[in-house]
């Protein structure tokens, strides 16, 4: 047996070195010699530490139980157990199912080109179709609905008017100058205001606080006078004469 | 309407694979009768050396180009060139093939080796994936071969693969051999 060619070898496990040394020994994996086996599985290891290659620890594994099936196999036959049962039997086992997954692979792996030569096609990415628009029952009225739609919603969209704001802005600003120009107008005009009259065009809170914030102005600059309920304009000739 | 013309259409619009179910019913007819009616197809695809075929992938049609054409359809669309697996890897996967869902841990006590690198490559190249988990302590994950596999190893379905009895009776002795005899008679 060559076994300087068989000790370069790298073996990637332990069962993968016991099939080896099974072959190199053209032996029946039924019928394995297995003190022959453990002493060359032993030495191989002993040539991997030379070689100062790690040993890992499913090698020592694996020698441990050769030693163990080859101290069985050196005891004398107990009675009481099964007469058929044979120590080897693991190991054969494992080499058995090692030998068929081999050949398997053997099988599986020429195949590894088979499906180079085609080609598939990527999924089509196809628009989802609208199924609740059909143009089968559309008639000139249908037709004018939409317009009459659009158009209302167009309104809609338009900006809306002043008045249409006037609740929703509360705040309108309301000056005491504006009040107090608007009534001495009033008063050039007319010459006489009732009290009530010039708040009755006033429909906010706001404008008629000013208003009235505006006659008491007035009154504090003499400007008017009141004189039975009614808003005066102060004549011109007193503040002359004083 | 063509139910030839419908399966055709729906499997090239879809590229991937269709459920054979699915495709029976869009064409409106029974699974049986689709594989009789892709059956003709094919052979009609055959006799006239037409540029697709049909492959069956587990359980899906899908739809490719045929082989003897590949040469060309590779001059416009560049293939996927990927590394002749190793010797590890492949054995790996076909011990995953032939008995899957099966464990990392039953995988390594067939291989008697650490098999996790040649499982990460498998894993990389979707020929395998996870297809599970065992309900026992630390829950291994189980491992079975994808689409991607059958449709690589040009393979419509598992069974297509020798069985593993075949490699049996080869490693066999003729003792075993013997036995398994003794077996069919005593059940006949």
């Amino acid at each position: 047996m060559d076994l300087m060619e068989f000790k370069t070898q790298a073996f990637e496990g332990p069962i993968e070195l016991l099939m080896s040394l099974v072959q190199k020994n053209k032996v029946d994996i039924y019928d394995i010699p297995i003190a022959v086996i453990t002493r060359q599985y032993l030495e191989y290891l002993e040539h991997m530490e030379k070689m100062d290659l790690e040993v890992s620890s499913d090698f020592l594994v694996m020698a441990a139980q050769l030693l163990l099936i080859k101290s069985k196999m050196l005891l004398p036959k107990n009675d009481n157990e099964d007469a058929d049962e044979d120590p080897r039997e693991e190991l054969v086992r494992l080499l058995q199912e090692y030998q068929i997954f081999k050949q398997a692979a053997e099988v599986v792996g020429v195949r590894q080109t088979a499906g180079d030569n085609i080609f598939f096609k990527e999924p089509s990415y196809i628009e989802p179709a609208v199924h609740d628009f059909t143009f089968k029952d559309l008639d000139i009225e249908r037709l004018q609905d939409a317009l009459a739609n659009i158009l209302e919603r167009k309104d809609f969209l338009a900006k809306p008017s002043k008045q249409e704001f006037a609740h929703i802005m509360g705040r309108q600003k309301v000056t005491i100058i504006s009040k107090m120009r608007e009534l001495l107008n009033a008063l050039e005009c007319g010459a006489q205001v009732e009290f009530e009259e010039f708040f009755e065009s006033m429909d906010s809170r706001m404008e008629i606080v000013a208003g009235f914030l505006a006659v008491l102005e007035l009154l504090r600059l003499n400007k008017i006078e009141i004189n039975r309920g009614k808003l005066v304009k102060r004549e011109e000739y007193t503040t002359v004469a004083g | 309407m063509n139910v030839q013309g419908i399966i055709e259409a729906a499997l090239f619009a879809a590229g991937d694979g269709i459920e054979s179910a699915k495709l029976a019913e869009i064409a409106g007819v029974t699974p049986e009768q689709l594989s009789g009616i892709i059956a003709e197809m094919e052979s009609e695809y055959g006799s006239g050396m037409r540029g697709v075929k049909i492959i069956r992938v587990g359980t899906k049609y899908q739809m490719s180009t045929r082989d003897e054409y590949g040469i060309f359809v590779s001059k416009i669309v560049t293939p996927k060139i990927f590394k002749p697996l190793s010797a590890a890897a492949v054995e790996v996967l076909a011990i995953i093939a032939y008995k899957q869902p099966v464990t990392r841990q039953f995988i390594e006590k067939i291989r008697g080796v650490e098999c996790k690198f040649s499982i990460i490559k498998l894993l990389e190249r979707d020929l395998i994936e996870e297809s599970g988990r065992v309900d026992a302590p630390g829950r291994p994950v189980l491992y079975s071969v994808t689409e991607c596999f059958l449709r690589t190893f040009g393979l419509a379905s598992l069974d297509e693969l020798p069985p593993l009895s075949q490699f049996q009776t080869e490693a066999l002795s003729a003792e075993e051999g013997e036995m398994e005899n003794d077996d069919i008679m005593v059940n006949s």
